[in-house]
């Protein structure tokens, strides 16, 4: 084996130590699992990239799209000057919310989209009566009773004794009152599907939102829009 | 013993007598250098950095008007003065010729040629004074300083120049206080001199303390303290630039267009950054609230911060973008409701075109900036629709400035 020049150990040192520096480099620069975890969860909820800004153009699409879930939804009820008042307020509360907090206003529905504006009445009936179909499905029909009464019991207590205190039947009182809960998640759904009800969720917990915007503002909207909604669903409740 | 000096004016008057037309001489050369010190003033851009280009031929062409030998009168003023021969100031004809012609024009009620003389003067001390205090004088650190640090009430805050300042303040007040004295006295023309020197002095710098640490003299007051200041802390106001695309073949109708917007938005810009303590009615941040759902609080810390130079290129480059997205090009078009429709219709309700993203990315920096300087909040902890309502209040900020400033 033929010796190294010391030109030649040296460039071979240098190599090493730069290695071995850039191995501890490395080494610092890891994070742990839990650092990873909660920068994770911090985009989740802040949710930064996630959501559009509001768009009068969609919110258009929205009340057209929403006002046909409530044809299905009314269709029992006269119409009225009353009825459509409580809707005219009902919708200006939920655009104000998404003004408020500048979101993208959304439509709910499994695969549903704007384009079903372009289709025929027929059509947009038929894909609509399937949302609500499969909604009341998957929260009520395909609920034993017992799972029906740990799911809905407590939320329903309430207006459930109110009812038994104005001299309703028990069975009509409990079966009004979760129709009314059904119905009255099903409309906040409609006017905020999940993930905008989830930032808005968000938005009225978080600390650092209340220390740039009107926090108190949203929530007074937002407790208006559920007094709205619960009045709502009883009315639809007794017609359907 | 009989004042030298006063000898020297009776042989003067005695010249004047046999040629009478070294008045109109006199007249002539003062007006000629004034008027050359004017158009030095105009052509140069560099305010209070400003040095002027001496008449010293013109000035010593004084003695052969007057027909007074320069030795003579040198040694004349000395004898009265008592300096020594060392005293370069004082020994300097250039001087003592103003001194002179300062004193037959009060003799002869002659207000223009003791103004003429005394700014003349007055050129030579401030050239001294300036290279003693700012040898190497930085015109953009200077113009934040007589722009940003200087009281409202520090003359170079009230004259647009130097030569503004010597005319406009130096040379009615010295004359005010000491010309009635050397009327009854020719040897107060010390006075005179002494105090000019004094009171140009002053205002670069006054009031020296001994620093404890460093044993040296700092001054406390003047321009020298604030220029040394913002000179630490990188403060200094550029020329604000013209945004254009270089691929653009600009026709003179656009090139006047950028014209008119560049001149809307660099007068705005300072407008805005000059006015270091804003106010704003109470209608216009509730406006602002309504429309951008921040609370009144942040809005009212945010468009305060946003009156600050260190943002003048930033804002300057905002106020181009609107103007150019909105099509204004007039300062009349700002003052109309339409403007305001047309910001709300081609900025705020439009993001998809270069401009508005442009204009959006600038407002985010600028947010970011105040939300980390100012407020010491994370900007970035708000999301992209939040961030956009941050955004929007600075944009109002900036319109109703705009607005603000039309009107004047």
């Amino acid at each position: 084996m033929k010796y190294q020049t010391t030109e030649e150990q040296y460039r071979i040192m240098e190599e090493s130590q730069n290695a071995l520096r850039k191995i501890n480099e490395n080494k610092t620069k890891k994070r742990n699992s839990l650092e990873i975890i909660q920068e994770g969860l911090q985009k989740v909820t802040t949710g930064s990239e996630f959501f559009e800004c509001y768009d009068s153009l969609f919110w258009e699409g929205k009340v057209k799209i929403d006002m046909l879930y409530f044809d299905q939804l009314l269709h029992n009820l006269e119409e009225s000057e009353e009825i459509y008042k409580v809707l005219g307020n009902y919708f200006k509360n939920i655009r104000n919310i998404y003004e408020f907090v500048n979101l993208k206003p959304e439509i709910y529905g499994k695969s549903l989209d704007f384009t079903i504006l372009e289709q025929s009445s027929d059509i947009q009936h038929q894909k609509l009566s399937n949302i609500i179909y499969e909604y009341f499905d998957r929260n009520f029909y395909s609920l034993t009773a017992d799972q029906r009464c740990e799911r809905y019991l407590e939320k329903t207590r309430s207006l459930s004794k109110q009812l038994i205190s104005e001299g309703v039947s028990p069975d009509e009182s409990i079966s009004f009152s979760m129709k009314t809960y059904l119905v009255e998640s099903l409309l906040q759904k409609i006017a905020f599907p999940f993930a905008i009800w989830s930032r808005i969720g968000y938005l009225l917990e978080s600390d650092d939102y209340r220390k740039v915007f009107d926090q108190e503002n949203l929530v007074e909207l937002v407790d208006s829009f559920k007094n709205k909604t619960h009045s709502l669903a009883k009315i639809i409740a007794a017609t359907v | 013993m009989a004042s030298q000096v006063l000898m020297v004016y009776n042989t003067l008057q005695k010249n004047i007598q046999a040629d009478p037309s070294i008045i109109t001489q006199i007249h002539k050369e003062l007006s000629k250098i004034v008027s050359d010190a004017y158009t030095q003033s105009m052509k140069s851009d560099e305010g209070y950095c400003f040095k002027f280009t001496l008449p010293i031929t013109s000035v010593l062409n004084l003695f052969n008007i007057l027909k007074l030998d320069q030795k003579l009168v040198g040694k004349s003023f000395q004898i009265d003065w008592k300096f020594p021969n060392h005293a370069i100031m004082y020994n300097d004809p250039y001087y003592q010729v103003l001194l002179l012609v300062l004193y037959l024009g009060l003799q002869r009620k002659d207000n223009q040629m003791v103004n003429n003389s005394l700014l003349v003067l007055l050129q030579k001390l401030w050239n001294g004074r300036k290279y003693a205090y700012f040898k190497w004088c930085d015109k953009r650190i200077m113009n934040y300083v007589v722009n940003h640090m200087v009281s409202q009430k520090h003359n170079v805050a009230k004259y647009d120049t130097p030569l503004a300042l010597l005319k406009d303040y130096f040379v009615p007040t010295l004359l005010k206080k000491y010309a009635p004295e050397i009327d009854k006295d020719i040897f107060r023309l010390r006075q005179l001199f002494m105090q000019s020197w004094a009171r140009l002095d002053q205002m670069f710098s006054f009031n020296p303390v001994i620093d404890a640490r460093t044993g040296e003299k700092k001054a406390q007051g003047g321009l020298l303290p604030l220029y040394m200041k913002a000179k630490a802390e990188g403060l200094y106001q550029s020329t604000p630039k013209v945004l254009k695309n270089d691929d653009d073949e600009s026709s003179i109708d656009q090139f006047s267009t950028v014209h008119n917007r560049d001149e809307i938005a660099t007068s705005t810009t300072d407008y805005i950054t000059m006015n270091v303590k804003p106010s704003y009615p109470s209608s216009f941040i509730d406006d602002v609230r309504k429309n951008t759902k921040v609370s009144a609080k942040i809005i009212e810390q945010l468009v305060t911060h946003v009156h600050n130079h260190k943002q003048y290129d930033i804002i300057h480059d905002l106020i181009t973008l609107i103007l150019s997205r909105t099509n204004v090009d007039d300062k009349n078009d700002l003052t109309s409701s339409i403007f305001v429709n047309s910001v709300k219709r081609t900025i705020i309700s439009s993001k998809n075109t270069d401009d508005v993203r442009k204009l959006q990315k600038l407002l985010s920096i600028l947010a970011d900036k105040i939300f980390t300087e100012k407020l010491e909040l994370d900007y970035n902890k708000y999301g992209k629709a939040q961030q956009m309502q941050i955004c929007n209040v600075i944009l109002y900020c900036l319109i109703y400035n705009l607005q603000q400033f039309a009107r004047k």
